[in-house]
């Protein structure tokens, strides 16, 4: 599913380089539940944004799903996002102005379809993540649990293939971080796909069925079945 | 405080440069535009003063009187007077030179003999005829160039030079030429030729008459016992006058213009101040966070009053810099056209002005770039003294503005445009002045209406997103989104554009209506005319050289001419100020083949009184210049003496704008200005005349004598509304300006738009928007702007149209416009509105769309 070989990243801070990865390779297997580790620094972020197709390596190669992307334009990566790809984000990302509902069809309405469309997708994905009766609030009115299901269910919306969280439980209370794992697990499970989730949480990485562990842009760990701890 | 200015302001305006350029270029041009205008309204005058300064050389006292000039005779009572040291006459005047397309020369009558103590001529050393004038002078076509001049054209000495006057073409011989670095010779950039007084005179046509005779007091004379002396001898016959004062009418004239055009440059400094309001509101709320910080660092509400203030003052200080020399550049550009324009305007010798950049008007720009930087950061810097530090730290989202503070600054608005409109409605009974009235009534207008853009921009937005929805999808609702959250920039922006595009439609209105107000004028003055015939360039040139008297019996016994009209029109001065005296066939009158538009007075009465020259008629902006009204005496001085006329009717006569007009039968001026020139000659032809063919009679009959231009009455009304566009010409510069400003506001706005969205794109883009999506989204924002702007551009423009029409015209020159809107300008304004928001959207759109995706998502 996912495949990066000798992967390099370096960042500029002024006139200082900062590598960010340092020829990671990596394979990911279609349906897996992938936890990345690190300390902060360690790449695992970039990994992330790299595999998800929002920068692009200075070598070496990501595929998704069979698919290059180091082959595509920058419209054509837009629109592999589009539809491939669902991201969770840290602090949601959720646009302030959008309702809840606005913000899951998003994807779908920028791929040209309505919201009436869209809407019993939406209405679903909501039911699902239990924010039916929540669809046309705003983020300002939500609390921080349900900005992060409204994430999910914008990340699910077009069916992806693959689902990058960074850090989704990072700005959320112990309860409601375990909600959250739980809600993102259960319908990755449902509809076989792949996940990978950036965390240095140890409780929430043990979500994951592989923990790989990132150390100045290297990989430095890969534990894969039930060697993951399960809480 | 210097160091937070240093660190904290001048940093944050150096790490946005692109939206900190904008600013001080908004500045700049505004000032810019300030400094322009006064510069060349000083220009225009000094050059005026200089050229009569230059003529009038060591004379103490002139005496002239307009075109028609002083009698003969003077000269000898003049020089008997005690107290008078030298007196010498000349005889002046613009010739236009057939040989030399266009070009025109300043010939300069005198007596060589007695001149030269007066004025100062250095003629080319080598000329044998120079060394004594009486070879010269036995010679009456002799004439002395400026070696400018002749270089210019290519002559020499010996050379010959035919020129035009209303004897038709008359040939001179170059005998002398004069050094162009002192004196007189000096004017009109060498276009400057002497003569013989009396063979100017002949040439000129001026029979036993001079232009005017200059004065040199006689040792341990005192000025004011000989001025006094000369007045008493004078009598009617002419004014005498210091030449100061005589280089100041044309200032005096230009009281009116300056006010036009000063009303335009405010448009432009207007917007400029909307500008600065608008960064330092972005800069401000952008810094809601550091302000914050730095409250709860200890910083007290006065010194982050201070800051901001300061900032200000330096984005002010430094865009007035910039803005000055801007004007110079600008003033120098536009110079030779304003002067040639306010030349022909006023009938004047206005020499090409030399624009010099002086103190005042410098501070002047400094000091308009400060004071507006501060008074539009005055509420900018009270929002950021209001910020409470953990206020600051909450998200933006918790600190909108209630949607109820806009209704309450709309109803504000909408108040203060009903307070105006009746304090407007009763300007004929309000204790204040027209003038005062109509500035009020503007401003307020312009005020009301910026209240009420902020509720207009929210309903409009709100009321449009379904529909962008619908047709655009998540793009439009976006950026109808973005407009409702950030209404308070996007208001002032609106504002901003608003306000320029309605002083362009205002503009558009004072043309339209005037135009109007021509033709309707035109329509009844030339009814019943076919043709115009003028000497020396087309009628409404300057070029114009008045034409010989028989010529009108020789044209009118032309078999296909049924009737022949003759216009003189002459430079008189009454009161020391130039005005216009118009001398045709009263009989026509009387007749009731031409009609008179009559204001006050009836024709009736009116016509027998001018056939009969027992009085005159006069236009309104006379009576506006001089508070004269019908009924009241008007003295002129004539060459023959003291003319005073009652006025029996004030009739309607625009066409020489804001100058005065004395209308008069042609026996009454010929008689006593001994003048039977005329100016135009106007055929009407008999029915089924074939009219080329009367032209080209005409034309190869005395064509070629006179250098006839002969124009139908199409051809005529169109030069009229060709030269009315020229000389309203000046104002579009201004006009341009003032919307460049104000589209430098919504690129500002929108580049503070996209620092404001920047997550919410990273965000977009992450999800999956293309680039030209999100660039679409901002430039829909910007169209929107654009949309709205306009919408109230048109509104706004229209009533600021109606009000600066009557403030100008009815106001100030004292003159009945009829009001027209300009239709097309203003659905030109519409559409231009649309588009060049819509394009000044362009470049913000782009740089959203490259924005990286990561930053942009890690962005605070």
């Amino acid at each position: 599913m996912i495949r990066l070989r000798n992967v390099v990243k370096t960042y500029r801070q002024g006139r200082a380089a900062v590598p960010a990865l340092q020829g990671v390779s990596l394979d990911v297997a279609e349906g897996a539940f992938v936890s990345v580790m690190g300390a902060s620094g360690s790449g695992k972020s970039t990994m992330l944004h790299l595999i998800g197709g929002l920068d692009v390596p200075d070598s070496g190669s990501i595929s998704v799903g069979g698919q290059q992307l180091g082959r595509l334009s920058d419209d054509e990566l837009t629109l592999f996002r589009r539809r491939k790809i669902g991201f969770v984000f840290q602090f949601f990302n959720l646009l302030p102005t959008l309702t809840a509902e606005e913000n899951v069809a998003l994807p779908l309405l920028l791929d040209g379809k309505s919201l009436h469309e869209a809407r019993p997708r939406v209405e679903s994905l909501l039911e699902r993540v239990g924010l039916g009766a929540r669809r046309c609030h705003k983020p300002d009115e939500l609390s921080g649990g349900e900005m992060q299901r409204v994430a999910i269910a914008r990340a699910l919306v077009v069916d992806p293939l693959l689902v990058l969280a960074d850090e989704p439980t990072g700005n959320l209370d112990s309860k409601t971080g375990e909600e959250i794992l739980h809600l993102m697990k259960e319908t990755a499970e449902q509809a076989r796909q792949t996940v990978v989730m950036v965390t240095h949480d140890a409780r929430a990485a043990a979500y994951g069925e592989r923990i790989v562990t990132l150390k100045d842009g290297r990989v430095v760990g890969d534990l894969c079945g039930e060697e993951g701890e399960r809480p | 405080m210097i160091m937070a200015l240093r660190r904290v302001s001048l940093r944050h305006l150096a790490a946005h440069k692109l939206r900190t350029l904008l600013t001080l270029g908004g500045i700049a041009l505004g000032v810019a535009t300030v400094v322009s205008m006064r510069l060349m309204h000083e220009s225009v005058s000094r050059s005026y003063e200089r050229t009569v300064e230059k003529i009038a050389g060591k004379a103490a006292l002139e005496i002239t009187n307009g075109e028609g000039g002083v009698p003969e005779e003077l000269l000898a009572e003049v020089r008997q007077l005690p107290g008078v040291g030298v007196a010498a006459a000349s005889v002046q005047g613009f010739v236009p030179l057939p040989g030399h397309g266009g070009e025109r020369l300043y010939v300069f009558g005198v007596d060589l003999l007695a001149d030269q103590e007066l004025r100062d001529y250095q003629f080319g050393a080598a000329e044998a005829a120079m060394d004594d004038p009486l070879v010269f002078l036995a010679q009456p076509d002799s004439i002395a160039l400026s070696a400018q001049f002749l270089e210019r054209i290519g002559a020499a000495l010996e050379d010959r030079l035919d020129v035009l006057v209303s004897s038709g073409v008359r040939t001179l011989t170059v005998r002398a030429s004069l050094d162009v670095r002192t004196g007189p010779a000096s004017l009109f950039g060498g276009r400057f030729a002497v003569m013989d007084v009396f063979a100017a005179q002949r040439l000129f046509g001026l029979d036993k008459r001079f232009t005017q005779i200059d004065v040199g007091l006689a040792d341990g004379a005192e000025l004011g016992a000989v001025k006094a002396a000369l007045e008493r001898r004078v009598g009617g016959r002419g004014i005498v006058e210091e030449p100061r004062a005589r280089g100041q009418t044309l200032e005096r004239l230009l009281t009116s213009n300056r006010y036009g055009m000063t009303l335009a440059a405010m448009l432009a400094v207007v917007v400029g101040v909307y500008l600065i309001f608008n960064t330092m509101m972005i800069t401000v709320a952008q810094r809601e966070r550091e302000i914050g910080c730095l409250r709860a660092l200890g910083m007290r509400r006065g010194e982050v009053l201070r800051l901001v203030l300061v900032e200000a003052l330096v984005l002010g200080a430094v865009g007035a810099l910039g803005g000055v020399p801007l004007g110079y550049g600008l003033a120098r550009g536009l110079s030779q056209a304003f002067a040639l324009s306010l030349g022909g305007m006023y009938m004047m010798p206005v020499d090409v002005p030399e624009i010099r950049l002086d103190v005042v008007s410098a501070a002047a720009g400094v000091t308009l770039g400060l004071v507006g930087a501060v008074a539009a950061a005055i509420v900018p810097a009270r929002h950021a003294v209001s910020v409470h530090p953990l206020e600051a730290l909450r998200p933006a989202a918790a600190r909108r503005v209630p949607p109820r503070a806009y209704g309450r600054a709309a109803a504000g608005g909408v108040a203060l445009i009903a307070v105006v409109a009746i304090l407007w409605m009763l300007r004929d009974v309000a204790p204040l002045s027209r003038n005062v009235n109509g500035s009020l009534a503007i401003l307020g207008l312009l005020i009301g209406a910026s209240l009420i853009v902020p509720a207009a921009v929210r309903g409009f937005a709100l009321r449009v997103e379904p529909l962008l929805s619908r047709g655009l999808g998540p793009v439009g609702s976006l950026a109808t989104r973005s407009i409702v959250d950030h209404i308070g920039r996007v208001a002032i922006t609106c504002s901003a554009f608003l306000v320029s595009l309605a002083g362009a439609l205002a503009v558009a209105t004072w043309m339209s209506s005037f135009q109007r107000t021509l033709s309707v004028w035109m329509d009844g003055v030339f009814s019943n005319i076919d043709l115009v015939i003028s000497s020396g360039g087309r009628p409404l040139s300057n070029d114009t050289t008045p034409l010989p008297g028989d010529l009108v019996a020789e044209i009118a016994a032309l078999p296909e001419v049924a009737r022949v009209d003759s216009v003189r029109i002459a430079r008189i001065t009454h009161e020391g100020v130039p005005t216009n005296l118009i001398a045709t066939d009263a009989r026509l009158w009387a007749d009731g083949v031409r009609r008179l538009t009559m204001l006050d007075g009836t024709e009736s009465e009116a016509y027998p009184r001018l056939l009969a020259g027992e009085a005159v008629a006069v236009n309104e902006a006379f009576c506006a210049r001089f508070r004269k009204k019908r009924g009241d005496l008007v003295s002129l001085p004539t060459p023959s003496g003291e003319l005073r006329l009652p006025i029996t009717a004030v009739y309607f006569d625009p066409g020489f704008g804001d100058m005065g007009i004395v209308l008069m039968d042609r026996g009454l001026y010929g008689r006593l200005w001994r003048d039977e020139r005329v100016s135009f000659i106007e055929p009407a032809l008999r029915p089924g005349a074939d009219r080329e063919l009367v032209m080209e009679t005409i034309r190869s009959r005395w064509g070629k004598q006179h250098a006839l231009f002969v124009v139908t009455m199409e051809q005529f009304r169109g030069e009229a509304d060709q030269l009315l566009n020229q000389t309203l010409l000046v104002a579009y510069p201004l006009v341009v300006i003032a919307i460049a400003i104000a589209l430098l506001g919504v690129v500002n706005s929108l580049l503070a738009s996209v620092l404001d969205r920047i997550r919410e794109i990273g965000v977009l883009r992450a999800v999956g928007a293309t680039r030209a999506q999100i660039a679409r989204s901002i430039v829909i924002e910007a169209t929107i702007i654009g949309l709205l702007g306009g919408v109230l551009a048109v509104a706004v423009g229209s009533v600021l149209g109606y009000v600066q029409v009557d403030v100008l015209f009815r106001g100030m020159f004292g003159m009945t416009v009829l009001y027209r809107y300009p239709t097309a300008a203003a659905l030109f304004s519409l559409v231009a509105a649309l588009l060049l928001a819509a394009a000044s959207g362009y470049l913000p759109g782009r740089q959203a769309g490259r924005i990286e995706i990561i930053k942009a998502l890690e962005y605070e």
